[in-house]
């Protein structure tokens, strides 16, 4: 054999690793921009000081990873996953109850976000489900097993409530089309998101004219030219259609709560409300945009300094960083982002193992649904919904977890020619 | 690779090409937010300079600032705190304080709002020390006017809140500024109140200061009000003061050489602190109201009145320059003259058929001599009209029938008759020299300012031109900054040769004529009496009053140092009390104190207030 000795060190894909720790670097400084100027005795009791421990730590978790067998991961890959189901439920119970959210266990001054970690073992739990022999995404069946072993935590994490972590779970379905899924699945699901959007924009009534006329004509269209008309595809089209649309009306006003409604009016530039609701928004808005191309400098920001935008150093980091460093800052972060997660699907796809490749994609997938929904978010192209920023926003839980995903990752990844 | 995967790597590079594609558009091509920035974090923060003081001629100290110190609170900052003791400290009642703090919430949370308005310096000492004992609370010091005389109000004027009018001419002011409202506080405001400094703050999103913009690369410094001096002497105002105690009018004294003002005084006054601390607005409010004194009015510079006798001598002047009467030219006055067929000139001069010459006319205050040298000014020409406007002319150059343009910022015109007057009156051409022959004797249509008189004293002192009258001295110690305008000196045309008659008359006013018991031992002066008739309406019917009373001065007779106008209203004869006046200010201001003691102890006791309470409408009378 070619390779026969055991992987080390050395096999972990550096790229990776080292844009982790440049991203972490990244978040460092900004965390240090947004909160230096707020009243802290010693730097460990500042976000950055802190930040700056928690990224230490994940240190710890590497060397830790690194020795677990994988083979015991893949193993009590289920155990984890119940495991994870159980931690949601017990943070139902005994969680603390800070501002309406049970989301965090709190032990004495440190406080840990179950579902940052239920996110990984989730993606470890899936894994095992689509490793099981006879397994297939294809098979309506087992396209329901899978879905419900992820909607157990969106369901429990919505009691929280935590409707954007909750989202984020929903990006484990790009892992089922890696794995043969049918792309119609998620045009039906790109349908019933336009046909919501557009409803709530234009209103229901024009939304059922217009889309009745499309439905026609694209009928028409098919028939002329394969001369041949399906009626059951149709059918299903026609009322998953009509149930968005008149599903829309009592979605958004009966299921969202108001806040989420002006959210999402105000990205749809339906609702102005710069002071209330669209404070946030407003104010991360005039934060980068008045970066300009070069930024403002290190501790230049005058929109950060004055801490004009809540949550600064956690969920909204890009506007220092964009206050800060402009359009050159910004876009570097958005570089490392799509590198990274290029390159951890190259690194997945050259896995010989599913379990491996699996876990690949759903890192993949849940990194890409933060990056994507965050920046959208702070740039106004979606709804304001709390979720973080991989590796920059402050927090040790968001931190670990997404570090534990990716060093298991890159550790099977390293060991991708033994066979374990 | 596989075919799948590329598909997500598309998706993936779509979504980070849609999001570098939005931060592009708003961090290079939309150029809004960088003012918006700069509009939420950048406050501006004026410095005020101190304003300048005011000081008189021999650099007394007239006007200076005092400290002065509002309790200010932020709402959010504030803790429970002991609210006895607040009270104690501060001396307010409980009701005030809730009502302000209340008033304070509802302005707003973060920003600070007034709660104990203009404490002194011995009133906040208390608090100052026991400050932090009240989270929240803040001193601010700021400035009001502090006098150091009682006098001359009507020359140091007061200063006040801009209001919205003067807002919106200057872009300087901001709502709560001070402002100059009257004497040279308002005439000299650009002077005194310095320039304003400019820091650039950040802030955070509760307003709170976060450090400087740039570090202060936009900060401008401010520079403290420049101090004036001015031209009157405090002593000699003061004096005037007590002179004219229980009586109405006023008292103008002017440098010839220079028309520097020496002293300005109007009666009744106010003592100029009146409209500066704590009740200045009720205060002037009462001032304004009191219709009967009305003390806000400069009778010197804005009181308007037929100057009477003292006008006979610009008749003189013009006659003589015209060549109509010439030095040794004399008319019969037999008790006055008929000039038409029922019309006679009255005269008291006491010639009776004697013949009157210039100078013997002006010590004896001839209506004949005067107002037929009038006629004959009129009468050179082919029309009246033409006439009468040489004569105008002649007077708008001493400065008569026109505003002044003093230093300070009010004024009034008076009246000196053109054709086109008496053309609106009459008609055009349906009018002679006769019908205006009260002119001649300062009565008729004829009215001065008594400033204005003082400054044909001044002319005449000076033989043939004066510097316009100004309160200016010196503006930081230097003549520079001082408008050119009141250095250069202005001509009546009428040759100094001319004056000498004049001179030498009014000075036998004083050795022979009206003036002679106010003579000055050992210092010979000028002077010419006037008596001005007036009436009053009293319950409906029109009732004769004592005359004004008026008198024109300067000396010594060689080199002049003081021009004097005296106005007393209803002061009966000139020589009764405008000549003493005029005559202690005199020697105030040469001698430095006063031999004549018999005419100051005369003026001193002398009260017009029986005459004046009979013309004030009886719901007044309390006062």
């Amino acid at each position: 054999m070619r390779n026969s000795r055991k992987a080390g060190i050395f096999d972990y894909d550096w790229i990776s690793v080292l844009l982790f720790n440049l991203l972490v670097f990244i978040g460092i400084i900004s965390i240090y921009s947004a909160t230096y100027n707020q009243p802290h005795t010693n730097i460990f009791q500042s976000f950055y000081g802190k930040q700056i421990l928690w990224f230490a730590f994940s240190y710890v978790l590497i060397i830790f990873i690194g020795f677990v067998s994988l083979k015991s991961i893949k193993n009590n890959a289920s155990m984890l996953y119940l495991g994870g189901i159980l931690l949601l439920i017990l943070v139902l119970i005994a969680g603390a109850n800070i501002n309406g959210n049970k989301s965090w266990f709190r032990f004495g001054r440190f406080s840990i976000q179950p579902a940052e970690f239920v996110k990984l073992l989730t993606v470890l739990g899936l894994a095992k489900l689509m490793t099981e022999p006879d397994f297939k995404i294809s098979n309506l069946k087992n396209l329901l097993q899978a879905t419900v072993l992820i909607f157990v935590p969106v369901f429990l994490i919505l009691l929280q409530p935590d409707l954007g972590s909750a989202i984020i779970f929903l990006s484990l379905f790009l892992v089922f089309y890696r794995d043969g899924l049918s792309i119609s699945y998620y045009l039906l699901g790109l349908l019933v998101a336009i046909l919501f959007i557009t409803t709530i924009y234009f209103g229901q009534q024009k939304v059922l004219i217009v889309s009745g006329i499309v439905f026609l004509l694209l009928n028409l269209l098919f028939y002329l030219k394969v001369k041949k008309i399906f009626w059951l595809p149709a059918f299903f089209v026609l009322t998953l259609s009509l149930l968005s649309i008149l599903g829309t009306e009592f979605v958004f006003h009966k299921v969202l709560k108001p806040h989420q409604r002006n959210r999402i009016e105000i990205v749809l530039g339906k609702k102005k409300d710069d002071k209330g609701t669209g404070y946030n928004l407003k104010q991360a808005l005039i934060a980068i945009g008045s970066g300009g191309l070069y930024g403002k400098g290190l501790l230049k920001g005058s929109q950060t300094k004055g801490n004009y935008i809540p949550e600064q150093h956690t969920d909204w980091i890009l506007t220092v960083i964009g206050e800060q460093w402009g359009f050159l800052g910004t876009l570097t972060v958005v570089l490392l982002y799509t590198f990274l997660i290029i390159r951890l699907i190259f690194l997945a796809e050259r896995q010989k193992q599913k379990f491996s490749r699996i876990v690949g994609y759903g890192l993949v997938a849940i990194l890409f649904a933060h990056y994507a929904l965050n920046m959208l978010m702070v740039i106004g192209l979606f709804p304001t919904i709390g979720i973080p920023l991989p590796f920059l926003s402050y927090g040790g839980s968001s931190l670990w977890a997404f570090t534990l995903l990716l060093f298991i990752f890159l550790k099977f990844d390293a060991h991708r020619i033994e066979d374990w | 690779m596989n075919q799948k995967s590329v598909v997500i790597i598309f998706l993936i590079f779509l979504t980070s090409f849609i999001i570098a594609g939005r931060l592009f558009y708003l961090q290079i091509l939309d150029k809004e937010y960088k003012n918006l920035a700069l509009r939420n974090a950048v406050k501006k923060e004026y410095v005020i300079p101190e304003r300048g003081y005011i000081y008189d001629r021999n650099n007394k100290l007239l006007v200076s600032n005092l400290p002065i110190y509002d309790i200010m609170a932020v709402p959010n900052q504030m803790k429970a705190f002991d609210t006895l003791e607040f009270l104690k400290y501060t001396g307010i009642s409980k009701e005030t304080l809730d009502k302000a703090l209340q008033r304070a919430k509802m302005y707003s949370r973060n920003k600070a709002s007034l709660i104990v308005p203009k404490l002194y310096k011995n009133e906040i000492a208390l608090l100052q020390e026991k400050i932090y004992k009240f989270p929240g609370f803040f001193i601010q010091r700021r400035a009001i006017r502090k006098y150091h005389t009682k006098s001359a109000a009507n020359v140091l004027g007061f200063i006040r809140e801009v209001n919205e009018n003067e807002l919106k001419k200057d872009p300087f002011y901001l709502p709560g500024d001070l402002i100059g409202k009257a004497g040279v506080e308002k005439s000299y405001e650009k002077i005194l109140r310095g320039k304003k400094g400019v820091k650039y703050y950040l802030t955070d999103k509760f307003n709170r200061k976060i450090g400087s913009y740039k570090n202060g690369k936009f900060d401008t410094l401010s520079a403290v009000g420049k101090d004036l001096q001015l031209s009157i002497d405090i002593k000699l105002q003061e004096f005037g003061d007590s002179l004219m105690k229980n009586k109405r009018g006023a008292i103008i004294a002017i440098e010839p050489e220079t028309g520097e003002i020496l002293a300005l005084v109007t009666a009744p006054g106010y003592p100029p602190e009146f409209l500066s601390g704590r009740n200045s607005s009720k205060n002037f409010n009462k001032l304004f109201r009191d219709k009967i004194n009305n003390p806000l009015l400069d009778r010197g510079l804005q009181g308007e009145y037929p100057p009477g006798s003292p006008f006979k001598m610009l008749n003189g002047l013009i006659g003589l320059q015209e060549n109509v009467i010439q030095p040794w030219t004399a008319y019969i006055c037999n008790h006055g003259f008929n000039y038409g067929k029922h019309s006679h000139m009255f005269c008291h001069c006491g010639a009776n058929g004697r013949k009157v010459h210039l100078p013997w006319a002006i010590e004896k205050s001839c209506n004949t001599f005067f107002s037929k040298t009038y006629l004959k000014i009129i009468n050179n020409f082919p029309t009246p009209a033409e006439g009468l406007d040489v004569w105008h002319d002649y007077l708008s150059r001493f400065g008569l029938g026109q505003y002044l343009h003093t230093d300070l910022p009010v004024g009034s015109k008076g009246l000196i008759p053109d054709s086109k007057f008496y053309d609106r009156y009459y008609g055009p051409g349906r009018w002679t020299a006769t019908y205006t022959i009260s002119n001649g004797i300062g009565q008729g249509e004829v009215l001065t300012t008594p400033i204005q008189l003082a400054n044909v004293a001044v002319a005449i002192a000076n033989k043939g031109f004066y510097y316009t009258p100004h309160i200016i001295r010196r503006i930081n110690g230097s003549q520079k900054e001082i408008d050119s305008f009141y250095l250069k000196p202005k001509y009546t045309e009428i040759d100094a040769r001319y004056f000498d008659q004049i001179i030498d008359g009014m000075a036998a006013v004083y050795q022979r004529g009206t003036a002679r018991y106010s003579q000055l031992p050992d210092i010979e002066l000028c002077g010419k009496t006037g008596t001005s008739e007036n009436k009053t309406r009293i319950k409906g019917k029109i009732v004769k009053m004592p005359d004004h009373s008026i008198f024109m001065a300067f000396g010594p007779k060689k080199h002049p140092k003081i021009a004097v106008t005296v106005f007393v209203e209803n002061g009966g004869y000139g020589a009764t009390v405008a000549a003493p006046i005029a005559t202690l200010m005199i020697e105030k201001y040469l001698r430095g104190k006063i031999t004549r003691t018999d005419l100051l102890n005369r003026v001193l006791n002398t009260d017009l207030r029986p005459i004046y309470q009979q013309k004030a409408p009886e719901k007044n009378e309390k006062q």
